[in-house]
């Protein structure tokens, strides 16, 4: 009967609700999905088209975002690129939280010795300059988007697992832990259904950052030209194409870097406000 | 104390935890249990007392065999723990429960209620357990919640109702013995007799053990049937309940008893008690309580007094017992 009066409904809607901020960066993520979700719809043009009648031709009613230097229209390119950029964002992510959630569940539960290794794994991970470690796989790699995404998610990961290890372990001191110990849980039970639901939340948080990140990475990656590669658009390589007529066509560079802007923007805006909610220090009432 | 009427006995318990002062400091042993004796006899109910930090908690964890013991042995209707093979000890596990000071932090505050009283019954394989009419609803109409509250979240019930749903998911287990440290300490008071009321129910449906563990004699006196009194890790008082408030043998007893709101039985003779606890760092020598005790001696200070039997059943850890209380 009272299912919807859960802690969701109870504090964390009411919290995000009130927060301009975190509802405008909420629903522009939701019109980013349902841009890449129903791209051959948005577009006028196929992304590929070619036309030679209309190269370099500023934004217009028949194209929106103008034309690059194949008279390919920027508009279908970009909304295609969003999907692009969604997969990758979420597949990397994807990656990071699960590997990071795993280390840092069994490194905050088990602490000694197994704690010890797999935090200085996670410190040595960290040292590596994150961006120049993609950017040499990936050139060792061929380029293809499932690596990039395979690369990001697996140097991504070691915030999350300190997140959760600071969790895990705070949560392992609470009482309700020792009692399912008392009922007889086994260790993987206490984890899977004890602690790992209540790490969740600041996971949520980073995850939706992370997003961000990984929307960024991927866009700078096929910026340098070893991310995604054309003809397949992608914010990054629309831009790289877009460097070399700056001076006469602005339009080419413009709106897939807009569109970095506000997707990066939207996802911070959604995951602070998603942090505020759920902290109850921030409770403004 | 003999061990064919005692559920669980505990001989010559031992249990120090390392601290560490800080980064560079060499850590130190804090001694939390030291030769601990107890024994809780078949359905009976057993009172722990004590200031905080004297270790009490610490006992209470290795009775339902949280924590183990540096040494000493934990005996199991007569059998010692460390003899118990691997499914024996599970067994014996859901047959100790506890019952938890802190009613918000004892409940998942991500289950559901319902979820939480039948995860005892998950767990030893009953899946069906939360269907309507089930065992779980029972044992929620027992403890006195109502069976449509089953699919709430812990934060929308009282402190009260919250130790309802701690004592339910303790009974789910099937136990033999409770341990119920400090139960109805963050409760107010007249939450407090329910919860007690409600305890002294389910162990006489259940035919429980009982230990409970609480700084407020007020609070053990009424439900106890014997209690040991402890002070720095130690037990320095233990016997029948009556024989203990009506009969103290113990100077750091009588303090005790002296704090309880309402109660002056026996005129308070001096100001009691001296000074804060000593650190558990730095247990004093000889008698523990030497440094505190009003009545403290030449003896005191050097050696250290052993449990003697006084009277049947009535041991007292005091040099000057039988001068001061004889």
């Amino acid at each position: 009967m009272s299912y919807k009066d859960s802690y969701f409904h109870a504090v964390f809607w009411r919290q995000f609700k009130a927060n301009p901020l975190a509802v405008a960066g909420g629903a522009l993520v939701v019109i980013l999905f349902a841009v890449s979700l129903l791209a051959p719809f948005i577009a006028r043009h196929s992304p590929d088209t070619i036309n030679a009648w209309h190269v370099l031709a500023p934004p217009s009613w028949e194209h929106w975002f103008g034309t690059d230097e194949l008279g390919r229209d920027v508009f279908s390119r970009v909304v295609y690129g969003a999907r692009i950029s969604l997969k990758v964002g979420f597949v990397a992510v994807g990656i990071a939280v699960v590997i990071g959630t795993a280390v840092g569940l069994v490194s905050g539960y088990y602490n000694g010795l197994t704690d010890g290794a797999l935090m200085r794994i996670v410190d040595i991970m960290l040292c590596f300059p994150a961006f120049f470690l993609i950017l040499a796989v990936i050139t060792f790699l061929e380029p293809s988007i499932w690596y990039i995404m395979l690369v990001i998610g697996l140097t991504g990961w070691m915030g999350v697992a300190r997140l959760v290890r600071a969790e895990t372990m705070s949560i392992r001191e609470m009482d309700y832990i020792m009692a399912s110990r008392c009922i007889g849980c086994s260790d993987g039970r206490i984890i899977l259904r004890h602690i790992l639901p209540n790490v969740l939340s600041p996971v949520l948080v980073s995850a939706t950052l992370g997003v961000a990140g990984a929307i960024l990475t991927e866009s700078a990656l096929s910026f340098l030209g070893i991310g995604v590669q054309p003809p397949t658009p992608s914010w990054g390589n629309i831009l790289t194409s877009g460097k070399d007529y700056i001076e006469f066509a602005w339009w080419l560079s413009f709106f897939p870097g807009l569109s970095i802007l506000v997707t990066v923007l939207a996802y911070n805006l959604l995951g602070e406000g998603i942090r505020d909610a759920l902290d109850p220090k921030v409770e403004k009432r | 104390m003999n061990s064919e009427k005692n559920r669980i006995e505990c001989i010559n318990i031992t249990k120090s935890f390392k601290v560490r002062g800080g980064a560079f400091s060499r850590p130190v042993t804090l001694k939390a249990l030291d030769k601990v004796q107890i024994a809780v006899g078949k359905s009976e109910t057993t009172g722990i007392a004590g200031e905080s930090g004297c270790g009490k908690s610490t006992l209470g964890r290795i009775i339902s065999a949280l924590l183990t013991a540096d040494s000493g042995e934990l005996l199991f209707d007569g059998r010692p723990l460390s003899t118990l093979s691997k499914p024996e000890f599970a067994s014996f596990r859901r047959k100790t429960q506890m019952i938890f000071q802190d009613p918000y932090s004892s409940l998942n505050p991500r289950m559901r209620i319902g979820d939480i009283i039948a995860e005892p019954f998950v767990i030893a394989g009953d899946k069906g357990a939360t269907s309507p009419g089930s065992t779980v609803e029972k044992l929620m109409e027992k403890v006195g919640l109502s069976p449509d509250q089953k699919h709430r979240f812990p934060h929308q019930f009282s402190g009260g109702q919250r130790q309802r749903i701690g004592i339910a998911r303790a009974l789910a287990a099937n136990p033999e013995i409770i341990v119920a440290d400090e139960p109805v300490s963050s409760l107010d008071i007249s939450v407090q007799a329910q919860i007690l009321n409600l305890l002294q129910e389910m162990k006489r449906e259940f035919d429980l053990s009982m230990v409970m563990i609480s700084h407020d004699l007020s609070v053990l006196r009424h439900i106890c049937d014997s209690m040991s009194i402890m002070y720095l890790g130690a037990i320095v008082e233990t016997g029948k309940s009556g024989d203990i408030f009506d009969g103290f043998m113990h100077p750091y007893t009588e303090v005790l008893i002296a704090a309880i709101p309402g109660i002056r039985k026996r005129e308070v003779k001096k100001p009691l008690l001296k000074g804060e606890i000593p650190s558990p760092l730095r247990i004093p020598e000889g008698c523990r309580f030497h440094t505190r005790c009003s009545y403290a001696g030449q003896i005191c200070g050097k050696l250290e007094p052993l449990l003697e039997e006084k009277r049947p059943g009535h041991f007292v850890a005091c040099h000057l017992s039988d001068s001061i209380f004889g």
